[in-house]
């Protein structure tokens, strides 16, 4: 075998085993991704900034603190605050306008505070007036038919969450868009 | 001649490091089986996901429930006996239940926690937010002995794969086992879980 014919099979293996590594790997990356929405595209804004994510800007307006209103409802855990986040998104033109109606519907709002620790959205709605906010990333109509946002318009998003008073000073907010595993991370 | 012995030996020496390194060979379940921290009664368990601890037992023949309003609803009974784990629980980073709690009895057989809601396993547990409360199992009472609290985050086992979990011993040793089932009372009532 002369040299050269070595080397093109050297050169070869070099080529091939990639090539089957990534063939290997990708799909379960895509699927590790679908299953824990961890891994994928992600965008950050710092600051009060805007962050924008295909096409769709995504602002952090506030986070302040509530009380519960009524004396009768149901007491928070110990040493616990209310959290109520303003989150706005905007799409910028039509096409993504479009798309965000589309394709996530299902997006998902948490707050992460310095050390990690993350808190998903409550579901109680004793926690804070909803002051004509919407409560995800879609408005309904009076037959509960989803109402994509237009171009240009912004929407007001609240959500509210219960965390430990140790939390409350350091909370940054992610919003989790399925089924791509977007992830827009907003820190006041 | 002494080198086909040689041969032949060396042939049965390799076949049977084969069968040995098969038979050693950790299994599918082995290799994939939740990552455990073990404790005891009383001792906090810290996993990757949850810290654990374990504060008392009890036992019953039947069960009342009381909810978060202070009512006490009716007896529930049982083919075997009623054990309630009194345990704390606190999620490390995200949120998430602790559903997969079970009894592991000395003879290998696993019973999950009732499907009663309002117990600690039932509960949405958060960062910085602990919880105490009951988690009820049903066995049957010659099985008390050497029963091993085992505490994962999924009810199927097979969402769990590699994932934190707590074995607690319990301390039920056969003398300690036999005096809780003398001593136990016909119905034992938990209160709801509360956030501490």
């Amino acid at each position: 075998m002369t040299w050269v014919r070595k080397a093109g099979y050297g050169l070869g293996l070099l080529v091939l085993v990639p090539v089957v590594i990534a063939a290997r790997v990708l799909p379960w990356r895509d699927k590790y991704e679908t299953l824990t929405g961890e891994g994928g595209r992600r965008v950050v804004a710092a600051g009060g900034r805007a962050a924008v994510l295909d096409g769709v800007e995504w602002r952090l307006k506030s986070v302040t603190e509530g009380r519960l209103a009524d004396p009768a409802a149901r007491p928070l855990p110990p040493r616990t605050r209310i959290a109520i986040v303003l989150t706005s998104m905007k799409p910028l033109t039509d096409q993504a306008a479009k798309k965000f109606a589309a394709g996530t519907r299902d997006c998902k709002f948490r707050v992460v505070d310095r050390a990690g620790r993350s808190w998903p959205s409550s579901f109680r709605g004793d926690l804070a007036p909803r002051n004509g906010n919407a409560g995800s990333c879609w408005t309904m109509d009076q037959d509960y038919k989803i109402v994509p946002t237009p171009a240009g318009k912004e929407l007001t998003i609240q959500t509210v969450y219960v965390v430990p008073e140790d939390a409350f000073a350091s909370l940054e907010v992610e919003v989790h868009l399925g089924p791509e595993s977007r992830t827009v991370r907003l820190t006041p | 001649m002494r080198r086909a012995v040689l041969s032949v030996v060396m042939g049965v020496v390799l076949l049977a490091a084969i069968i040995g390194v098969r038979r050693a060979t950790p299994g599918v379940d082995e290799r994939y089986a939740p990552i455990a921290v073990s404790g005891a009664l009383g001792e906090q368990v810290d996993t990757a996901a949850f810290q654990l601890r374990v504060d008392r037992l009890e036992l019953g023949g039947a069960v009342r429930i009381t909810d978060d309003y202070g009512l006490t609803g009716e007896p529930k009974s049982t083919a075997g006996i009623w054990v309630v784990v009194w345990a704390t629980v606190a999620a490390a980073s995200t949120s998430l239940q602790v559903q997969g709690a079970r009894l592991r009895t000395a003879d290998g057989s696993e019973y999950l926690a009732s499907s009663t809601i309002g117990t600690l396993d039932k509960t949405d547990l958060s960062p910085g937010i602990p919880a105490y409360g009951p988690i009820l199992f049903e066995i049957p009472p010659d099985r008390l002995t050497g029963a091993v609290l085992s505490v994962t985050t999924h009810s199927v086992k097979g969402l769990d794969l590699l994932g934190p979990a707590a074995d607690v011993d319990l301390g039920l040793t056969a003398s300690y086992a036999t005096g809780l089932l003398q001593r136990m009372p016909p119905t034992v009532t938990v209160g709801p879980v509360r956030n501490l």
